[in-house]
């Protein structure tokens, strides 16, 4: 996966937006639309953490979309977003490319929780995090 | 621009041979990476007692034009890396894939060659299980495989 690190912009032009998505009951489909700042252009990176990993790990996926566009498919499993803390940070991210224009601004996750034998379900919640870029850069 | 196709394969029976079909869209210019995972266990499963330790099954895919495997790979289940990590050794700033050898690592980040001439857009793939056959009953489960594409960038008018 290409490591986008953003060596061009400058350290005011990068921030990170975050929202959590709450899994209250097994085996659903949750979705949460977001609304990114006006002042946010690009999204360079989309990363999963949870406060059971466990259970994200086995159970979760997700379909996301920003801008109408389907950035990650539909049945993309959790694990493939979800790094351990001891990662690089730059490498904690799935990069899709270069930059994603957010167009309108909306963010669309639709989270899956399958039933696993190996990760019996207990209430936790998902934090997404995005990589952002501000508009003038 | 880079995406990614997911094919969902469910098993269910002891000793299942799963055969199926990817079709890859005609704009994808690269095949660049496979990653195959294991996810929706129905039965809770007591490693010590099998032989095969966390081996589910076997994964193989073919292209259409050779006789050949280009991609065979175990499936394996296990614990997450969270809970697989050495203790004392977490706060590296390396490569965390080659220094921690989890059951879920050795799985998901196998590598193929990059196949860089696309002159196959149809994959035959075979799945066989293990896993209910090793515990003599059936078990349940999907697997998925994720195909690393990428893809001609639209031409804008």
């Amino acid at each position: 996966m290409e490591n986008n690190t953003n060596h061009e912009i400058p350290i005011s032009g990068i921030l990170y937006k975050w929202f959590l998505i709450n899994v209250t009951d097994p085996d659903k489909v949750y979705t949460v639309s977001y609304e990114l700042d006006k002042t946010i252009g690009f999204v360079t990176g989309i990363a999963l953490d949870s406060n059971r990993e466990r259970l994200l790990v086995q159970r979760g996926s997700q379909r996301i979309e920003i801008n109408r566009q389907e950035i990650v498919p539909e049945g993309f499993l959790s694990k493939r977003l979800f790094h351990l803390p001891s990662m690089e940070a730059h490498k904690r991210f799935l990069r899709r490319g270069g930059k994603i224009p957010v167009g309108n601004g909306i963010v669309k996750v639709e989270y899956k929780d399958t039933s696993d034998a190996l990760a019996p379900f207990e209430p936790y919640w998902i934090l997404v995090t995005l990589d952002c870029i501000l508009k003038d850069n | 621009m880079v995406t990614s196709i997911i094919i969902e394969i469910p098993v269910s029976k002891k000793g299942e041979l799963k055969f199926f079909e990817v079709n890859i869209p005609k704009d994808v210019t690269l095949l660049f990476d496979t990653e195959a995972s294991i996810m929706g266990i129905s039965r809770i499963i007591n490693i010590r007692r099998l032989r095969s330790k966390n081996i589910a099954g076997t994964l193989k895919l073919q292209s259409e034009n050779t006789a050949d495997l280009h991609y065979h790979s175990l499936i394996t289940y296990g614990n997450t890396p969270v809970e697989s990590l050495l203790p004392g050794y977490t706060d590296v700033s390396g490569d965390v894939v080659s220094l921690f050898a989890t059951p879920y690592y050795e799985n998901d980040y196998k590598p193929i060659p990059t196949i860089e001439a696309m002159d196959s857009y149809t994959l035959y793939g075979c799945y066989e299980d293990l896993l209910g056959k090793e515990m003599n009953q059936d078990v349940s489960y999907i697997i998925s495989l994720c195909l690393w594409t990428e893809v001609k960038e639209p031409v804008k008018q």
